[in-house]
């Protein structure tokens, strides 16, 4: 006899003994039931309060799964208002910005007043075998 | 205020020799946009390099450009800008003409601009 036929044969003689248990042994077996699960029950409702605490610390995870994206858009939002405050200034014609024009402008040979005077202009178109641009 | 603003530099955060150089400029300071107090920054990194009649002339430019309107300073960036566009040997032309109309008294300065159809009255 194998161990699984040892196994079958004294499961066979203890179902064989059930319907013949006395009624004190009945109620021993019942009360034990009862009480196990009792414990089960009362178990599972401190599970269930302790599930309610966590709810929190869920409600944080969540919070801070949306929070990333969101901390991404901002981040997002900052570096398009930087890129546009750095490039708002460029010209038509894809020349250097403004701050670029006004520093060379002040640096370059011909003065500013040259830009702005009237009888410059007038020279320019009077005295010169090129017509000047206005 | 913009960001570009709260990163910006203020005069009080300027270097006193950064406030020397940049002098002409101290009242328009806080008008001046934050890209162009960076690009003046960085011209007074440049500064102790030049001439001393590199940097005469940079303040003189400095005190004229802080004088002008923002249509005047419009125009005085679209016309370098439209000169810029011209070939080399244009633009060369055009400085030597300055050079000669520099060169006039300021009585036939006077009359050339009494000659132009759109001209303003004289600046004193």
């Amino acid at each position: 006899m194998n161990e699984q036929d040892f196994a079958r044969s004294v499961t066979r003689h203890l179902d064989a003994g059930l319907d013949d248990l006395p009624p004190s042994v009945l109620y021993r077996l019942r009360a034990a039931r009862d009480a196990a699960l009792a414990r089960t029950l009362e178990r599972q409702g401190l599970q269930g309060g302790a599930d309610e605490g966590t709810s929190g610390r869920h409600g944080m995870i969540v919070g801070r799964r949306l929070l990333a994206p969101v901390a991404m858009l901002l981040l997002l939002a900052v570096g398009m208002l930087l890129w546009q405050q750095q490039t708002r200034h460029v010209g038509p014609a894809g020349h250097a910005d403004f701050a670029d024009v006004d520093t060379e402008v002040l640096t370059d040979d011909l003065p500013v007043v040259a830009y702005l005077d009237p009888g410059f202009e007038i020279w320019l178109y009077h005295h010169s075998p090129a017509t000047a641009e206005d | 205020m913009c960001l570009g603003e709260a990163l910006a530099q203020r005069w009080s955060q300027l270097t006193p020799e950064q406030q020397s150089i940049l002098a002409p400029l101290k009242e328009d300071w806080p008008n001046i946009e934050p890209p162009h107090r960076k690009k003046w920054v960085e011209v007074t990194s440049r500064y102790p390099t030049m001439t001393p009649e590199q940097q005469e002339r940079l303040q003189t430019r400095m005190r004229q450009w802080s004088a002008l309107s923002p249509e005047e300073r419009a125009q005085v960036r679209e016309r370098y800008r439209m000169l810029q566009e011209m070939p080399p040997e244009r633009r060369d032309e055009i400085r030597r003409k300055w050079q000669e109309y520099d060169n006039l008294t300021e009585e036939e300065k006077d009359s050339l601009r009494q000659a132009h159809p759109r001209s303003p009255p004289p600046k004193p």
